[in-house]
Formats: C-alpha cells, structure tokens, sequence
C-alpha cells in the first residue's frame, strides 16, 4: 500500500511538473539557445586547464617541480570548471549579470598553469594560449549574460564572433610580428632581445591610444 | 511605440565593471610580460588590449528605442484560444551594437532573445484568457562592442486590449415561474394580447377579435345572429433574467497559481473566464429568444446593466461580461486560507476598497437569477438565500474549472477541504430547490475548445454537462417539477 502511494505521489509531481508555462513563438531563427554557453563555458574551461597542463609538463616536468603543485593546479582546475558551470545561476537581470566579476576574476585561476607553460616556450605557443584564453573570457562572459531561457539570434552571435576573429588576427598579427623581430639579427649578427617584445608592447598601448584619440577626437561633437 | 523612459537611469551608458577589471588585467599581462623579459606572457594582454582600444574607438551610445506593435487575433467561433502577434523593432541607434530584448507576456514563460539593432523581431503567442488583457511587455538594453559599454536598461509596453467571451449554443434554459409584460416571444398564463388561443367568449373586454364561425355557428342556434363571439387569447410575455457573476474569485486549474505568486498559464482558462463564457451562452440563448437579461457583478460596486432585450443590448452584454474582474477586498471565509491576505490569494484586488456587499444586488421582479460562482464561500449561499426569499427562481453555475492534480500534500489537503465545503454549500442550495449545474470540467484550451464543440461530445470529455443540465432543469420547471430533479447536477 505504501509503495502504491509513494507511486501515486510521484505521479502526481510528474503529472504537475509537465505543465510549465508555455513558451514563446518567436520569429524566423536560426537561435542559438543560452545554455549552450553555459555548457560551452565549463567545458572550454576545462580544455583550457588540460591545455596548460600540456604546457606546463613539457616545459616543467612533473619531477623538477614541487611535489604538490601538479595535484594543487588540477584541483584548482576542476574548483574552477566546476564553479564557471555553477555560478551563473538560473538567469542574469538586464542590468547585473550573473556574478560575472567574480567568474572574471576567476579565469585568472586559469592563468598559472598557463603561463608556466608560456614563459618556457615562448611566443608561437603563446599564440594558442592567447586563443585559449581570450575564447574562455568571451565564452564566460556569454555565460554569465544568458540564463537557460535566452535566445541568441545567429546574427547577433556572428557580429560578436566576427569581431572577436577581427581582435584575434590583430593580436595573432602583432605575436608574429614580434616573433619576427625576436628572431631578426642585427648588423653585428647578434639576435636583438626584447625588440619583439618592445615591439608588442608598444603595438598594444598603441591600440589603446587610438582608440582613445578616435573617442576624443572623432565622435567629440556627439 | 517609444519608450517612455519609466526608469530612472534608462537608456545611461557606462563600462562594464568586468570590461575596467579585464582591461587592467591585460595591462597587467602586458607590463607582466615586459619586465620579465617574456613576450609569450605579455601577448596574453594583446587581446584584451585590442578590444579595449576598439570600444575606446566607439561612438557613445544613444538612448537606445524599441517600436513595439501588437496585433491581436481574437478567436474565431468556436475557437477559444486567440493570437497575438508582436513586433518589436530595437532602432539603429549609434554606439549600439547588441540588444538585450527580456519579453514578458502574460500567461508565458520569461523569454530573453538577443539581436542586433534594426532587426525586427516577431513574438506569437496564444491565449485562452477573456476580459482585458495585458500586453507583452519589453525590457531592453543595448550593448557596445564586446559588453564593455553597456547601457541602463529601458521598458516598453503594449497597449491592452479586451478579449469578448464566446457563447456556445445551448438547447434550452430555465426561465422565472412567472413571466411578466405584455409582450415577448413566451406564453403567459394569463389572458391577454397574444396569439395562443385561450378560448372563445362573447364579444367583450378581452375577446375584441370577433371568431366568425364560432359566432356563425352559434348563430344557426341563436336566431337574429344577435351575439358576437370573439377569440381570447394567452397574453405574450417575456422572461426577465439576471446574469451575477461573482468575480471575486479568479481561480486557475492550478492550485499552485491561487497563491498569486505563480502567472495562470495563458492555455488555462480560469472560473472567471469559464463564468463569462458560461453567461454569455445563457445570455444569447435567452436575448435570441426575445427575453430581457439583465448583468450584475458581484466584485464591483458600479452600476449594472437593466435588463433589456436586443442584438444591441447582447454586446453591451458581452463587454461587460467582458470587464467583470476582481476589485475589491473578498472576507475568506475558508479555513484553509485564514490568515492570508486575499490579495496573495488572487481573490480581491488592491487593497482598501475591502467592501464586502451587504445586501444583494437588486434584481427586477419576477426575474431568474443565474450566479455564476465557484461556490469557494458562504457568500453566494447568503445571496442565493436572500433571493429565493425575494420569491425568484435561481440556477447556481459552478464555475470552477476542473483542478489539476497536485503533489503537495499541504495542497491535497487544502483542496480536500475546500472540495468538502463546496459539496456542503451545493448540497444546502439543491435542499432549497436551487440546481447547481457544472459549466465543465475544463483543465486546458485542449478541454476548452471541446466545451465549445456543437455536437456530440469528443471521447473523454464532459462537454455537454452545462447544456444538457441546464435544458433537463428547464424541462422539469416547464413540467412543474423541482429543478433540482436533474441527473448530474450539483458537484462532483
């Protein structure tokens, strides 16, 4: 009797739990639904982490590092994944998205591991990382900005993803460029350090400033 | 429709908060990557940098507009569910580059679409619900590049609109014991104007239409043909009706939503939607006689409708079927909910116009009173009492849609309790000859628009359960027996 009950019971939860509100018809798509960032966010995070460890071992070799270091990066990696998946919550107000300054700050978790794979082999891996790195940043900004019931009009996501591809030719064209210099040999036949590196730095403040200049000087009548 | 600017700060730009920390943290990369001599770990900033720049290069963002057309479709006859059709158009407006749309239509999931500036987007949905409606309401922010501008979100909100009950074809209707008037489409008991023969008298007061055979056949008896025989007939009359509803009470089949915190679903139709649809059938079965109707509404303290006759006086009728909704206080009388605020209830509207009636509507003499309720307190009780009192027929039409299951067991409970005092309010009216006939047990549009099906009913559905109680009602008054004789009233 009681396990006819319990049955009943669950029947009934059932029975009220497929009667949600109905959804809206929207127009012509093709939409892209909002939890597939919030699936793509921790699953990019988490390649992100393998990534760097991939780095990371080639560069630092699991025997001349300290003993806890790889065991505390991958616990620190899945903490990480685990919270990118969570911490958005069910949906973000139009205003405040969800806790998306601290999952920002979080990506820099992401960065140790990184970056010890980086400073050892030098600028074309640094390319990838940049790749990495920069999809994580937009794909948890996405994230923190769609709750499981947003619709992203395809054409939306493609004029963010057309400039997010514009942004990473830019850096992808400076890295090169800087690889270059790296590489170049000067008068005397001696590789000149730092150039590329000086090179970059300066290309990147450079953006900056003319962006800066182009707000102050073409758009000050607005 | 432009926005209005309802929101204070609507339409501000300003940085991203997360946009300032990512730039510091590519600065922060770059200088990293500088004084450590590592160009690998400074072109990490790169990016980041880039789109800095290109948002620093960004115009400064207008106040961003939305048009918002709505066009609805009510329901055809026979179809209880009508669309409505929503444009919204975000403008082309400088230093936009996204649109965040969040749309709320009433009845719906919260739907929030992202598009571009200058995309038309069209919204359907369908809906079952009667009475004033509210329209989809829009929230929207726009976005510079890469959400490192972001703007204050606005709000623009479609114009409401009135959504008439449909009436269903019905076989027959009880009408007042005593028909009034000397005119009408029904047969008086009393001698007058009309066109059923009473019988046949000498000519006088009351029998002015000379019967020519009778008077020449009497007058082969009667030599000198010296008396004039004319015809009396029954007087035309009309029955006079009163449609109550008592708005009071908005319940949906889902328990879960009569707390007031949870949206009816637009695919439910409520007692109040199933109450004006369940008037208007008996309205127009009784004004397409050629009877009066007459409208009151329990939940408000304005004027009601007279009882009047007419194709004209039918849609006056269905608009205000049509507006009848809660206002005003309702005393809970129910145990169940004791303590609670009606409002948190949905069973009353703003608070301060707590105004139960004290008396009830006045009803014209010798009228039939139909009061459409959900039986949910001793209200409709006191009311039904005062007017068998009065001397005038009443039919009670329970109007509470069939409830949907629930998981809860402090829902099962409060239910069972409530069905419990349901039963004992019905059976005290059948006990004082009152029949209390179900509109239907319709959970959903599905359910609803089977209620709307002329014919047999489709399998699984208790369709006809108003109209065949309420023509077996009529039958056993017409014969002189109590309505309440009926098979199958009262409540299940």
């Amino acid at each position: 009797m009681k396990v006819k009950a319990r049955e009943t019971q669950a029947g009934l939860m059932r029975q009220y739990r497929e009667s949600p509100l109905p959804k809206l018809d929207l127009g012509p798509g093709p939409w892209l639904p909002g939890w597939l960032f919030r699936v793509a966010a921790p699953a990019w995070t988490a390649a992100a982490y393998l990534f760097g460890f991939a780095l990371g071992w080639a560069a630092w070799p699991v025997a001349d590092s300290p003993m806890v270091f790889w065991p505390l990066m991958a616990v620190w990696g899945a903490a990480h994944t685990l919270l990118v998946a969570l911490a958005p919550g069910r949906g973000p107000s139009l205003s405040t998205p969800s806790r998306e300054l601290p999952l920002g700050l979080l990506t820099l978790a992401a960065t140790p591991p990184l970056a010890i794979g980086v400073v050892a082999l030098g600028l074309p891996q640094a390319l990838w990382l940049v790749l990495v790195e920069y999809v994580l940043w937009r794909l948890v900004w996405w994230a923190a900005r769609c709750g499981l019931a947003t619709w992203v009009h395809w054409r939306a996501f493609a004029r963010v993803a057309l400039r997010d591809l514009t942004v990473l030719a830019v850096t992808a064209a400076l890295g090169l460029a800087a690889w270059a210099l790296e590489l170049a040999k000067g008068p005397d036949g001696t590789a000149l350090q730092g150039l590329g590196l000086l090179a970059m730095t300066a290309g990147g403040v450079a953006l900056v400033a003319l962006g800066w200049a182009s707000r102050r000087l073409v758009h000050r009548d607005r | 429709m432009p926005c209005d600017g309802r929101l204070t700060m609507a339409g501000q730009s300003g940085w991203d908060r997360y946009g300032l920390a990512r730039g510091a943290f590519g600065l922060a990369f770059l200088g990293a990557g500088l004084l450590l001599g590592q160009p690998g770990l400074g072109l990490v900033g790169v990016p980041i940098l880039v789109a800095f720049g290109w948002a620093l290069a960004w115009p400064s963002a207008d106040r961003l507009t939305l048009d918002l057309a709505v066009e609805t479709n009510p329901a055809g006859a026979g179809q209880p569910a009508g669309r409505v059709t929503a444009r919204l158009e975000p403008g082309t407006t400088p230093g936009v580059d996204l649109v965040r749309l969040r749309l709320a239509a009433p009845g719906h999931r919260l739907t929030e679409v992202w598009v571009t500036p200058g995309q038309a987007l069209q919204v359907e949905y369908r809906s079952v619900r009667t009475g004033l409606q509210p329209s989809l309401q829009a929230d929207f922010a726009g976005l510079g590049p890469f959400g490192l501008l972001t703007q204050a979100p606005d709000q623009v909100e479609g114009p409401q609109w009135l959504t008439l009950p449909q009436a269903r074809t019905l076989e027959a209707v009880p009408v007042p014991a005593a028909l009034r008037g000397l005119t009408g489409p029904r047969r008086s008991t009393r001698r007058g104007e009309g066109l059923e023969l009473h019988d046949i008298a000498p000519h006088g007061p009351g029998a002015r239409r000379i019967d020519w055979r009778t008077t020449a056949k009497r007058g082969g008896l009667e030599p000198g043909l010296e008396t004039l025989y004319g015809r009396r007939t029954l007087a035309s009359s009309e029955a006079v009706a009163v449609l109550v509803i008592d708005s009071r009470d908005n319940l949906g089949p889902d328990s879960h939503t009569w707390s007031g915190h949870n949206d009816v679903s637009a695919r439910d139709a409520t007692s109040l939607d199933l109450a004006r649809h369940a008037a208007a059938s008996v309205a127009t079965a009784l004004i397409e006689a050629g009877d009066r109707v007459g409208f009151e509404d329990l939940g408000r303290r304005r004027r009601s409708l007279p009882p009047a006759a007419g194709r004209r006086h039918l849609r006056r009728l269905l608009h205000s079927l049509a507006l009848a909704a809660p206002a005003g206080e309702k005393p809970v009388s129910s145990n169940i909910w004791e303590g609670v605020k009606p409002q948190a209830l949905g069973l009353g509207g703003p608070a301060g116009e707590a105004q139960p009636r004290i008396r009830p509507p006045q009803v014209a003499a010798g009228a039939i009173v139909y009061l459409f309720t959900t039986l949910a307190d001793d209200e409709s009780l006191r009311l039904v009492r005062a007017w068998l009192e009065g001397g005038h027929r009443v039919v009670v039409v329970d109007t509470l849609p069939g409830i949907r299951p629930m998981g809860e067991l402090s829902l099962r409970l409060a239910w069972r309790m409530l069905r419990l005092e349901r039963h004992d309010r019905a059976a005290a009216l059948m006990a004082h000859g009152v029949p209390v006939v179900r509109v239907a047990a319709v959970l959903d549009v599905d359910r609803l628009a089977s209620w709307f099906w002329v014919g047999p009913p489709p399998k699984g559905t208790r369709q006809a359960d108003m109209s065949r109680q309420l023509a077996a009602a009529a039958r056993a008054a017409a014969r002189g027996r109590p309505m309440t004789s009926i098979k199958g009233g009262g409540i299940r």
